[in-house]
């Protein structure tokens, strides 16, 4: 009997979640989801933001259908023009054979000064794709993995093999787990971010070897000194040809001996050695946990973080499939992790451009204050990625961020003089100098 | 001539005796010192951030190999500033020639730790955490310190930073750093940040969460902080010692001037940029020597002229040394081992460590002679006066030996 009305209960109650989650979208939900999936809704309207067309788009959906938009969407990503030099070879290091000293000084300024102004058009185009791109959440998704896997212009010295780690990531941001650590491991930026350069057979280099499992796949205490060791073996002689900058497998260098990985002996290679990785149940754990903590809270629910990451393996390593189970969790859409986690520069600059729909402030100079806030873009400070949450702010970058907001409110009011008065300006103003605004 | 057993008895028993009483005293010497953590001396770090060409600022003159090695780049034995009879000063560093003779000046030479990482960025944070290069941990050694034994409750803060806003050694979760670049621009910034009191304005709903709180507390140290620097904008005497118009001078003149005006503050961070001199060298690394002595030298006679320099010392650091043999294009690639510099009222001058023997490299890098937790320990125990070994070991996630760099003043 009792067994019978418990039964009842359970349906209703399922009955009524399906009628919650059947339901058009709050304007909150609404909010919330393009926030976190984007730049946020636009904060005045004035017609041509690309938030408002999808705000449009998505405001007769449910959650589900919602997020399922959402994911198309950004699977089918839109893209602002690279720069050209990106097509073309890496730009040769000058020869200096021949050369006086002053001449060699010459040289290597010249050099030097177009690599950086190459790493700075490179900087400001990613910005502008942050700032006009249709599909924010494959904004959001790359932003996410630039900081995963990371590598940066200053130690590659390379705009273009950044570059090209860019479309590689862009690719696969949203696509198969398993087929996009291949590819970053035979992407050259890495190889020379993570000095797979000098490890070669006798002399390993241990720093990719490390890294892939510490960083990229597994975290720290899944794995022994032994491993790491067994493993840098593995990728000896991944290289990249300086001519091309394309990535080569140097047969001489590479040691073929057998090796003890993670409890499995062979004569493993570098795929073998991901192939292992990819074998193992807490890479599927780790993954999800850090999305969680980009796109959910700071503090991951272990019991959730399973069950999305049982989804993500069943799937074959689906990012899309763990995005969107991790989308529709009911902890994403709990009001109590609203305005938890601290949007980053690059999160709170695009937003208020967007937001505000400014026209007038050229990408490159926002692309310079992100880096003045901690986030020079293509440079993350370690290979652990950019800060995280309330690493962000210090007494420095909070006055430097009410600084900017001040500044882009200016922009603002200019542009839409005529719509918009100083009456609103003033309130707007308010609400951005709030630390909560600082929050998403 | 031949000694009889009695004599070399009686000798033993004279160095046990000898012995005894420099233990003694030793043991005594050490317990004068000791007294309880005096965390209101402040530490000005300086990091030479680039890699800095330690051979060429304490220069190897009187070893033939230094010139081999360094055919284009070598600084001539006749132009160092001598020390001793083997190492002399890059003369780009005249201006610390008088806290040098004044015994205020030390450098620890050869200091590195094992297994160098050449990367920047690796190496750094090497530093910055007191880690080995086998370990990524992310609390800076001052955070740690801190974390430990709490510094004096300061209006201002645990720590300020001038200039580049990387907290490196101050990296922690209960760090108090204030990052300024002037004392008229934060100010000026600060009064953005609105009073106190009209945190509610703005109509935004307040949740209770961590990352809320965190912001709104920085927002308070911030107005707190504008509110001090207000006073000593107004009121604090300038400083008669002038400064060298450079950047790094116009910063250590805002330490100074901090310090001058009665701010009690453990550490003040400062960052001199431009140390990576793969090409053209000499005339580069010249420049940030000479800016670096000139404005030390400033800086010194400031804190003399407030009376604040037998509480003061200056130690510099960079992520490493560079490659011994100079590459093609007159410059250096990222090496090993450097000398760090060490000056202060409290400083004993001189040379510390050994000096790397440059006939006997690792692949054409220095072999490091001193762990520069070394350092790190000499200032905790001796500067700060930290004998709590549990404290030092925890910082420097292990014990090291002491060198005995510091005095307690007069």
């Amino acid at each position: 009997m009792i067994r019978v009305f418990a039964a009842i209960l359970i349906s209703i109650a399922n009955l009524l979640l399906v009628t919650v989650s059947a339901f058009t979208l709050s304007s909150r939900e609404l909010e919330h989801l393009l926030l976190r999936t984007g730049f946020g809704v636009p904060i005045v309207e004035t017609g041509s933001s690309p938030d408002g067309r999808l705000v449009q788009q998505l405001r007769p959906l449910d959650r589900n259908e919602a997020v399922a938009a959402i994911v198309d969407r950004a699977a089918g990503s839109s893209q602002v023009d690279f720069p050209d030099w990106v097509q073309q070879p890496p730009l040769p290091a000058p020869q200096l054979k021949n050369l006086s000293a002053a001449q060699k000084q010459a040289a290597l300024k010249a050099y030097r000064q177009e690599l950086s102004s190459r790493a700075r058009a490179l900087q400001a185009w990613w910005m502008q794709q942050m700032i006009s791109s249709t599909t924010p959440l494959q904004e959001r998704m790359v932003l996410f993995w630039h900081n995963h896997f990371t590598s940066s212009l200053q130690k590659v010295r390379s705009p273009t093999l950044m570059a090209r780690q860019d479309l590689l990531i862009r690719k696969y941001a949203l696509g198969n787990f398993r087929d996009f650590l291949h590819a970053i491991a035979k992407d050259p930026a890495m190889i020379i971010y993570l000095d797979n350069e000098t490890n070669s057979k006798g002399r390993a280099n241990e720093n990719f070897a490390r890294e892939v499992m510490e960083l990229f796949t597994l975290g720290e205490g899944h794995y022994s000194e032994d491993d790491v060791k067994a493993a840098a073996k593995a990728f000896t002689g991944w290289r990249v040809d300086r001519h091309t900058g394309a990535f080569r497998a140097v047969g001489r260098l590479h040691d073929n001996s057998v090796k003890t990985f993670l409890g499995r002996t062979g004569r493993w290679n570098g795929d073998d050695v991901i192939n292992i990785l990819l074998d193992q149940k807490e890479v599927s754990l780790f993954i999800t946990t850090k999305l969680w903590e980009s796109f959910v809270s700071p503090t991951p629910d272990p019991k959730e973080v399973a069950r999305i990451a049982a989804v993500f393996r069943s799937s074959g390593y689906q990012i899309r499939a763990l995005m969107e189970a991790l989308l529709e969790s009911p902890a994403f859409w709990s009001a109590s992790n609203d305005d938890q986690i601290v949007k980053s520069p690059a999160e709170l600059l695009v937003g208020l451009v967007r937001g505000l729909d400014i026209t007038s402030v050229e990408p490159a100079k926002l692309a310079a204050v992100s880096a003045r806030l901690g986030q020079a873009l293509f440079d993350p400070l370690s290979v652990k990625g950019w800060p995280y949450d309330t690493d962000w702010i210090s007494s420095h970058t909070l006055l430097l961020r009410n600084q900017i907001i001040t500044v882009l409110l200016r922009s603002f009011a200019r542009e839409h003089r005529d719509q918009v008065s100083s009456h609103e300006v003033a309130k707007l103003r308010a609400r951005f100098l709030d630390p909560a605004w600082e929050l998403m | 001539m031949n000694r009889t057993p009695v004599s070399v008895v009686r000798r033993v028993l004279v160095f046990l005796l000898l012995l005894l009483v420099a233990s003694a005293s030793a043991i005594l010497a050490q317990d004068s010192s000791a007294g309880s953590p005096n965390l209101n001396r402040t530490l000005i770090l300086v990091e030479l951030a680039g890699g800095n060409d330690g051979l060429n600022m304490v220069v190897p003159y009187a070893d033939p190999l230094y010139y081999a090695d360094r055919p284009t780049l070598a600084v001539s034995k006749d132009e160092v500033l001598r020390l001793d009879g083997k190492l002399g000063l890059n003369p780009a560093m005249r201006a610390l020639m008088d806290s040098w003779n004044a015994k205020e000046l030390a450098f620890v030479l050869g200091v590195g730790y094992p297994n160098p990482d050449r990367s920047h960025f690796r190496s750094i944070a090497i530093w910055n955490t007191a880690s080995g290069s086998d370990r990524h941990l992310t609390t800076g050694w001052i955070a740690k310190l801190f974390s430990a034994t709490a510094p004096p409750a300061s209006e201002l803060a645990d720590s300020i930073i001038i200039g580049e806003d990387h907290a490196g050694p101050l990296y922690g979760p209960r760090m108090k750093n204030l990052a300024i670049d002037s004392i008229k621009g934060f100010v000026t910034l600060a009064a953005l940040a609105g009073d106190p009191g009209s945190e509610l304005k703005g109509g935004v709903t307040q949740v209770d969460n961590g990352a809320l709180s965190y912001i709104r507390g920085v927002e308070s140290d911030v107005r707190t902080a504008a509110a001090t620097l207000r006073k000593i904008a107004s009121n604090a005497p300038k400083l008669k010692t002038s400064f060298p118009d450079t950047q790094f001078g116009r910063q250590l003149e805002l330490a100074a001037q901090l310090l001058g005006a009665g701010v009690q503050v453990p550490v003040i961070k400062l960052t001199l940029r431009g140390f990576d001199t793969h090409g053209g060298e000499t005339p580069i690394q010249d420049r940030l020597l000479g800016e670096l002595s000139d404005a030390l030298a400033s800086f010194r006679l400031a804190m003399i002229e407030e009376n604040r320099w037998d509480a003061t010392a200056v130690v510099t650091y960079s992520e490493f040394g560079r490659r011994v043999a100079e590459n093609g294009s007159e410059g250096t690639d990222h090496g090993t081992a450097a000398p760090m510099l060490v000056m202060g009222g409290m400083v004993k001058g001189g040379l510390y460590g050994k000096e790397p023997d440059l006939s006997d490299l690792d692949h054409g890098d220095l072999k490091f002679t001193v762990d520069y937790r070394s350092v790190y320990q000499a200032i905790m125990s001796q500067f700060w006066g930290i004998r709590d070994d549990r404290v030092l070991s925890s910082v420097l996630v292990g014990t090291y030996p002491d060198l005995p760099i510091f005095s307690p003043p007069q």
